[in-house]
């Protein structure tokens, strides 16, 4: 209980836990690993009769697992072959209604998630008309064909779906290299398997990796 | 490495000398596996078992505070309340006690584990054994803290809270009136409860609080590893394809509910993470794991003797499954 509730505060502080949960759940994971931490180094000074006489259930011993993975794996966050098999099926729901604004002159920043959404459900197609800028790490997939990809997750790691557009007009670089395309929207690739955005690349450029990989 | 371990198994020291127990074969084991790190590091490498080490983390990362959560109220209501509340407020009639006692598990968290005791010794206090069998289904599964953590597993996809307190609690409500109806009686093989009523009550109330955790949190583990494994390495053309057949769907989370024996508090979390099953796939799922599964089966066996088991057991599988496909239909 003392490692697990070392861990908890260990990977908040080094910015781990964005690799697995989402960044609201910082305090929460503080908060159980104090507790784990005064239960625990009681139970080391004090010895009373429950504890004493209790015998533990093996599966118990499993606790020490996660220590374990974490300190001997250090599992890093999600990359391309989660997303090669973990595509997410639909569109997110828009979030922004009313589409870009009137074009300017540099490329507009946004999430793979808006981008997918817009050019999935926006009617007056403002995306065609933009340059775009997404940011995400390489995957691949069947043929030469490779995408810019981001990870989504509501909750943690485990429900994680993958976001990603096609990439046209540039060579593919190494899988999960980071990295940030410039360019237009194009309507999908034929066989057009449902939702399959594509961008047609002016610049694809190296970045660092963000601090939370996911969107 | 291991500084929360030996104190578990010194006593045992203390009587026979020095044994090879439990906690000397995981040290051993933990001390090989630091030691033999650098050669299992290329092997850990490969990218399916980092996937799965990431995933495993995630789980056991994001479920833990609200298993703490649970273990903190759940030692606050064995401890901290008074124990002739629950008397005064259920009802003499059976009948009637049933619908009372799942309403009062509502107010009443606890994980599963803990409820098994707090069911036993409301019995002993004379209460309807269906109304505490109802209490005992509906406490894990239809509380706050519960419902909460399903809301944050199932964002944007509210109804799902409003059909797991309805499911669940349909299940509970139904279980406890065939109970009565049955003839209304529980063998109590295992009087003695839980200890914690001794001592002064902050003792009682972090004893409480380790007790749980230590019991609850290695099925955590096993669930989430489990969990893990499902979600890595089976293909998601056969998920999608028992996903797309809405019987096989249902039956398989039931199953997959029933083995992986899950703590309430976290289910929502994994059953968030199967995607490619129905919402009332996944509601089966969420309805079945905190009425029965095989660490409860097991509890249930120790606290009521195995012959309630074997009636009891599949009782609850087929009600639950029940209920949960009926109001999934209607409401997902």
């Amino acid at each position: 209980m003392t490692l697990l509730g070392a861990i908890g505060v260990k990977i908040v502080l080094t910015n781990t836990y964005l690799r697995y949960v989402n960044p609201w759940m910082k305090w929460p994971i503080l908060a159980a690993s104090l507790v784990l931490f005064v239960v625990s180094i009681r139970h080391l000074f004090v010895r009373t009769e429950e504890t004493a006489n209790h015998t533990l259930p093996i599966v118990t011993w499993l606790l020490l697992l996660p220590v374990l993975v974490l300190f001997v794996a250090s599992p890093p966050e999600l990359g391309s072959y989660a997303a090669e098999r973990r595509l997410a099926t639909n569109a997110p729901r828009p979030k922004v209604q009313r589409g870009l604004d009137t074009p300017s002159d540099g490329a507009v920043n946004m999430t793979l998630g808006d981008f997918m959404s817009l050019a999935e459900w926006e009617p007056v197609r403002s995306v065609t008309s933009h340059s775009v800028a997404l940011t995400g790490f390489v995957s691949k997939g069947p043929g030469n064909a490779w995408y810019v990809t981001r990870m989504a997750i509501t909750c943690c790691a485990a429900d994680a779906l993958a976001y990603r557009v096609q990439v046209l007009g540039a060579p593919a670089p190494q899988r999960d290299q980071w990295i940030q395309v410039t360019g237009r929207y194009v309507d999908p690739q034929k066989p057009t398997p449902r939702l399959n955005p594509a961008i047609a690349a002016q610049d694809v450029r190296f970045v660092v990796k963000p601090k939370n990989t996911y969107e | 490495m291991a500084t929360s371990t030996p104190t578990v198994v010194e006593p045992d020291q203390r009587q026979d000398g020095w044994r090879f127990g439990q906690a000397e074969v995981v040290l051993t084991v933990v001390l090989a596996l630091i030691l033999g790190h650098r050669l299992l590091i290329p092997l850990l490498d490969s990218p399916a078992l980092r996937t799965w080490s990431a995933i495993f983390m995630a789980i056991v990362i994001q479920s833990t505070p609200f298993l703490i959560l649970g273990v903190l109220l759940a030692a606050a209501i064995s401890n901290l309340l008074s124990d002739g509340l629950l008397d005064r407020v259920v009802p003499r009639n059976p009948a009637l006690a049933v619908p009372v006692a799942g309403v009062a598990g509502v107010a009443l968290i606890g994980c599963e584990c803990a409820s098994v005791p707090i069911a036993s010794s409301i019995i002993r206090r004379g209460i309807a054994p269906g109304a505490a069998l109802t209490f005992l289904l509906a406490a894990p599964a239809v509380n706050p803290i519960v419902l909460v953590s399903t809301a944050v597993a199932f964002q944007g996809k509210p109804e799902m809270v409003l059909a797991r307190f309805v499911a669940s609690m349909l299940t509970a409500v139904l279980v406890g009136w065939v109970w009565v109806w049955k003839g209304n009686r529980v063998p109590l093989a295992m009087l003695a409860g839980s200890s914690h009523d001794h001592g002064d009550r902050l003792t009682g109330f972090l004893n409480s609080v380790q007790h749980d955790f230590l019991q609850t949190s290695g099925f955590l583990v096993v669930g989430a590893s489990i969990a893990a494994a499902v979600n890595t390495f089976v293909p998601s053309s056969a998920l999608a394809a028992i996903g797309h057949n809405p019987v096989l769907a249902v039956l398989a989370l039931a199953g997959f509910a029933f083995v992986v024996a899950l703590c309430s508090q976290t289910d929502a979390f994994i059953a968030a993470s199967l995607v490619s099953f129905s919402f009332t796939a996944r509601l089966v799922f969420l309805v079945v794991g905190p009425a029965m599964d095989v660490k409860l089966a097991l509890l249930e066996a120790g606290a009521f003797g195995r012959r309630f088991a074997v009636v009891f057991v599949p009782l609850v599988l087929t009600i639950a499954v029940g209920c949960a496909v009926a109001v999934g239909s209607g409401l997902l």
